[in-house]
């Protein structure tokens, strides 16, 4: 296994490598408490991958073991083909801390050049790119100021150029938006494209679930110290894929208002509806099967003015997730199902 | 070599950016400025063309060299570098650990490939930088002085830059083990200071064990030479109450030997301020042709006796230090125990999670 010139990771035989590739995983802290228990992931080359979870479920833990500022009491794999834990992973390994610190003598210039050198990037190179990074984070015309003059997301912005600095081919970025204004959490997730699409990996650690599923190519969710999903949005919320259907059923129409459709479900639009719009739910991810159902309302005399194919919300899924987990934690705690009732 | 230097700029940009270390710098020049503008000719001191007339500080007792340097080694050794820049240094540098591993910083470092035996090390190699051109700056602006205006020119005192140095580095590591520990610059200072202090309780405990030791070792020899003396001039002599007071001053020696050999001990194992200080005075009584430093009053005033004079009190006691308080027990053992405090920063810095 090997990180080439070129950047990219490859093996024995030339195949393509895991970024990222932890086994096991545990971690547990004086006074026994277990932070992981025994966690795997695995992260694609080129792909953004959103690592989720509540407060405390260890994901903090996890992204600082990959980082070496927490030592595992377990763990197996390697980080770009080098055995994980090892300063050696770390020298193509970009990392955004949370509530990241830098000095305050330096400026954001002397920041990203400075953890440059950290990472042994040539004078020379680091000049240049420093220069390329400020730019590209939009902060080239205060990169001489001092960085606590700077506002949060600013500091966000110096921070991400740092943890570019050494060219990465996996990027580790602790809640990147955390402070950020609308704006600039856009750039930053057109940052994490534009990462993707040079061929690096990115893992994103985030509380913002909405951003991570507008980037995201995977997920895993993490929740007391356990993985409990891992996969595309796709896979993971593929029970939940349905149509839904939008009609306006007027008074007298056979079968109205609630015209029977077998395998589907109706209930009254949400307000913002004209007045008599009906909302069919079909639990299907083939659009072919709906086509029937569209038949039937046209023919029992409904307009139909939507057809919109919908799935859980990466929020739906993880709140969902999380409350199962917890469910079972905890016998005799109800399930979101009975909830909803 | 690319990561060293980089912590060494960083530490350069940290100390630039710390009023105290500008202040101290100012200090030193204030300090050097105010000796250069004192002068000595044979009827006393001048103070910037102002003559101050003095019959005993004159050239006829102190020519211009010695005068200079006499101020260097009590101003500039044992006030200014060895206990009030060290205080400041330790103001301005106790908190270079604590900031390093405060949470947001650590991450930023050791999630660099950079060890952490190598990271912290270095750092706390850069905290003796405040003391290393404080010093620098000292000697070399003294230098001048005694130089220009004593007209000697000593290039051997330049050996105190590297002896500040240890001497603060030795408080250096005691000030980097309690910020490991506590992660609190305040703390990390006020353990520093407290440890300090204690030493110098010890080392003075051991100073006054010692004299007392050589003062009663100084009397026994007087008391017996005194006893050969009278037998030679007559066989016959009354000598009893001699040799009664040769007895009593034995046990009193048996006793001063009790109490200071412990005392030796302790000191021996801590790190040795005042012995590293007063080694570098007779490094310079060697390569830069200064006096030796007198000894307490107090001490000799205590200590002396009909039959020692003070002359050779002073003197065993130079011959002692000379004999058994070289550099390798002076330094070597103190930066012996600095090691074991700097192996013990590194072991928890190793295996800390953070």
């Amino acid at each position: 296994m090997a990180v080439r010139k070129d950047g990219t990771v490859s093996g024995a035989n030339g195949t393509r490598m895991l970024a990222l590739d932890l086994q096991d995983v545990t971690k547990t802290y004086r006074g026994g408490v277990h932070a992981l228990r025994g966690v795997s992931l695995s992260v694609r080359r080129g792909e953004v991958y959103g690592l989720l979870g509540p407060n405390g479920a260890g994901k903090s833990t996890l992204v600082k073991i990959i980082m070496t500022v927490v030592r595992p009491t377990s763990l197996r794999g390697t980080v770009l083909g080098q055995p994980a834990g090892t300063q050696a992973a770390l020298e193509r390994v970009g990392y955004l801390p949370e509530h990241h610190r830098f000095p305050p003598y330096l400026t954001g210039r002397q920041v990203v050049d400075f953890f440059g050198a950290i990472c042994k990037v040539p004078r020379a190179v680091r000049r240049e790119r420093t220069e390329r990074l400020l730019e590209l984070v939009g902060m080239r015309d205060w990169a001489g100021r001092k960085v606590t003059t700077y506002s949060k997301g600013m500091q966000q912005r110096i921070g991400i150029a740092a943890a570019l600095v050494n060219d990465p081919l996996l990027v580790v970025l602790d809640e990147p938006t955390d402070g950020v204004d609308p704006v600039g959490r856009r750039e930053i997730r057109d940052l994490l494209v534009r990462l993707r699409a040079e061929g690096r990996s990115v893992l994103v650690n985030s509380h913002l679930l909405g951003e991570v599923e507008m980037v995201a190519d995977r997920v895993a969710i993490i929740n007391q110290g356990q993985r409990i999903a891992e996969g595309t949005i796709d896979e993971l919320t593929r029970d939940s894929h349905r149509y839904e259907v939008d009609a306006i059923v007027p008074a007298g129409a056979a079968g109205e208002p609630g015209i029977e459709i077998p395998g589907a479900s109706s209930a009254p639009s949400a307000a913002g509806a004209p007045e008599g719009t009906r909302t069919w739910v079909i639990r299907t991810a083939d659009a072919a099967e709906v086509q029937p159902a569209i038949d039937r309302l046209r023919a029992a005399g409904a307009t139909v003015t939507r057809v919109e194919r919908a799935r859980e919300t990466l929020e739906d899924l993880f709140v969902r997730s999380v409350v199962d987990e917890r469910g079972r934690a905890m016998p005799g705690a109800r399930g979101p199902g009975e909830r909803r009732e | 070599m690319t990561q060293t230097l980089a912590i060494f700029l960083d530490a350069y940009r940290d100390l630039n950016s710390r009023k105290l270390f500008w202040l101290s710098i100012f200090i030193s020049f204030v300090v050097v400025a105010v000796v250069a503008a004192l002068g000595i000719d044979e009827q006393g001191v001048t103070v910037l063309g102002w003559r101050f007339p003095s019959k005993f500080v004159n050239t006829l007792f102190f020519p211009p060299e010695t005068y200079y340097k006499l101020i260097f080694q009590s101003l500039g050794i044992d006030i200014w570098l060895t206990w009030l820049a060290a205080i400041l240094a330790l103001v301005s540098t106790a908190g270079i650990i604590p900031d390093m591993i405060a949470g947001g910083s650590i991450d930023m470092m050791l999630s660099k490939p950079i060890g952490r035996t190598r990271l912290f090390l270095t750092r706390w190699v850069t905290g003796l930088f405040f003391a290393g051109i404080q010093a620098a700056v000292f000697v070399t602006s003294s230098f001048l002085v005694i130089g220009l205006r004593g007209g000697a020119w000593e290039p051997g005192l330049f050996i105190a830059v590297p002896v500040v140095v240890v001497f603060f580095s030795y408080l250096y590591a005691v000030s980097a083990l309690v910020g490991i520990l506590t992660r609190s610059a305040i703390a990390s200072l006020i353990i520093t200071l407290v440890l300090w202090l204690m030493l110098f309780g010890v080392q003075s405990a051991e100073g006054f064990l010692n004299a007392g030791r050589i003062a009663t070792a100084l009397e026994v020899e007087a008391i017996e030479r005194q006893i050969a003396v009278r037998l030679e001039r007559n066989a016959d002599a009354d000598v009893e109450s001699l040799r009664t007071e040769l007895e009593s001053e034995q046990a009193s020696l048996s006793r001063w030997n009790r109490g200071y050999w412990p005392a030796y001990a302790l000191v021996t194992v801590l790190p040795k301020t005042d012995e590293t200080t007063e080694w570098l005075k007779r490094e310079l009584v060697r390569n830069a042709s200064f006096r030796p430093p007198a000894r307490d009053d107090e001490n000799l005033r205590f200590f002396g006796s009909r039959r020692v004079k003070r002359k050779d009190f002073e003197a065993a006691l130079y011959e002692d230090a000379e004999s058994r308080k070289g550099a390798l027990w002076s330094i070597g053992t103190s930066v012996a125990f600095e090691a074991a405090l700097l192996f013990a920063c590194t072991w928890i810095f190793r295996r800390r999670d953070f």
